[in-house]
């Protein structure tokens, strides 16, 4: 028998659930993904039905949706953007560049994935990635949302090193939602 | 105090608390309606209910405290507002402290320095400068046909609906504002066709926004039981009423979702108004002729 307090727990944590509020940043890729994004926001994929907003205050924001690589110049303003936001939260990597810095990675201002930065829950592939794929990303992070979590630091991101030294992808959770085809694509070129 | 008065403090508290649960089913509905106008499949039913849930659960996030305290109050001032009428008392007054909580509210917008946040105050002066005075003729002619401002004679009296038809557009354009979603440059619901920032709202966030969303709801719900007192105390006629009320609304925002602020002046005080000044014209012709 469950009493009141767990009842209202539960709800809580299933209104949480149901409101991920979406906010976007672009740390300076193509803008691919950030079109892509847009596309999972119309009305043909219909974000609105999991309960997802795309809101322009951080503060206000339960997912934050970054897309491009990691670089000197806006590394500070991605680590305000996540700290403004309050717990719950979770942090959604989308698109090659976010993971790893994809077609950018090695050039001189660019320090690499999101990763590196902010607390990655999870990486969507694919350069740009699908919206139906964004949207399975955001989908993914939602059960992240049901409790506050302790702080976490950068988790650092899946790279095209890694790949190459031949890691076993099913023991990393960081790679659950990655394209196995896209990873091995990566691998080959790294190698030729 | 006596019994049955003690019984009627309690039932008026009862029913403010209880307002937003139907208010914020209501927006439900209406965001499943507008949804499927626009070819999605919609949010939840209970999506108002989760988003104000999840807000008040939010770890607090700093918020200015002048802001912060405004917010609450107009909150509690809008409800304020809805128990006055619904414990039967003086309209004029009810309307009166509906507009100390829009100023309260506008005050919250305006005390922080965002950019955002003062346009956003600016554009809720001008919604204020819309309804206030439609709210005012509304109560003047309902006041007129019953002979009295109160709330309990015009839910005893003869159905308004019937004597003054032409006040249906002017609680209509009251409705569409209190929704806020009507004019888009002013809104600050959670339709997913609306602005990216929400002008007033930017600088709040966590419990604080909750609170300002629940004033927003009190007063959708001063509106509707406005729109339910020209019914003339039948319930299914009230019913009716809102409904029908709330269809127009629906409509006028999905077919005009890029109106402007200035749409809404013209509009408001155009059709609105002159729907108001022809309804008091005719409450002083047929009314009880009470304060004449």
């Amino acid at each position: 028998m469950r009493g009141p307090r767990d009842l209202l727990r539960a709800w809580v944590a299933r209104s949480r659930m149901k409101s991920p509020w979406l906010v976007h940043f672009d740390c300076g890729g193509c803008n691919g993904c950030d079109i892509e994004i847009l596309d999972a926001l119309t009305p043909r994929h219909s974000a609105e039905r999991f309960g997802v907003i795309n809101v322009g205050d951080p503060r206000q924001g339960d997912i934050l949706l970054v897309t491009g690589p990691a670089n000197r110049r806006n590394a500070h303003v991605l680590r305000t953007v996540y700290e403004q936001m309050s717990e719950p939260k979770a942090v959604v990597a989308v698109g090659s560049c976010a993971a790893h810095g994809g077609i950018f990675r090695g050039a001189p201002n660019i320090l690499g994935g999101v990763g590196d930065i902010v607390p990655v829950d999870v990486y969507v592939s694919s350069c740009p990635p699908t919206p139906e794929k964004i949207l399975a990303g955001v989908i993914e992070a939602i059960p992240l949302l049901a409790e506050r979590r302790a702080v976490r630091e950068p988790t650092g991101g899946p790279g095209p090193a890694s790949v190459t030294a031949g890691r076993a992808l099913a023991d990393d959770p960081r790679w659950a939602a990655w394209d196995p085809r896209l990873v091995k694509e990566v691998g080959d070129a790294d190698a030729g | 105090m006596t019994a049955p008065m003690i019984a009627l403090v309690v039932l008026v508290i009862a029913a403010t608390l209880a307002a937003p649960i139907a208010v914020g089913f209501i927006l439900g509905v209406d965001r499943k309606v507008s949804a499927s106008v626009q070819l999605r499949v919609g949010p939840p039913l209970l999506q108002p209910w989760y988003d104000l849930t999840k807000l008040a659960a939010k770890a607090s996030a700093p918020v200015d405290r002048l802001a912060a305290g405004l917010v609450a109050a107009q909150a509690v001032v809008a409800g304020g507002a809805l128990a006055i009428v619904l414990a039967g008392g003086d309209l004029i007054v009810a309307v009166l402290v509906l507009g100390a909580a829009r100023v309260l509210y506008i005050l919250a917008a305006g005390a922080v320095e965002s950019p955002y946040a003062q346009l956003g105050t600016s554009r809720e002066l001008i919604l204020l400068l819309v309804t206030e005075p439609l709210l005012l003729l509304v109560v003047i002619a309902y006041g007129s046909l019953s002979g009295g401002f109160s709330a309990a004679a015009m839910n005893g009296g003869d159905p308004a609906v019937f004597a003054l038809p032409t006040l249906g557009l002017t609680l209509g354009v009251l409705l569409a504002v209190a929704l806020r979603k009507s004019p888009f440059d002013l809104a600050t619901s959670h339709h997913a066709h609306q602005e990216l920032v929400k002008g007033s709202t930017t600088e709040l966030a966590g419990p604080w926004l909750a609170l300002a969303e629940l004033g927003h709801w009190y007063e959708a719900a001063f509106i509707l039981v406005l729109i339910a007192l020209a019914a003339g105390g039948s319930p299914i006629l009230a019913a009716g009423l809102v409904l029908a009320t709330y269809l127009v609304a629906v409509i006028v925002d999905n077919t005009v979702p890029r109106g402007t602020w200035q749409a809404a002046l013209a509009l408001g005080w155009g059709l609105g108004g002159s729907a108001a000044v022809l309804a008091l014209v005719g409450s002083h012709l047929i009314g009880a002729g009470g304060l004449s």
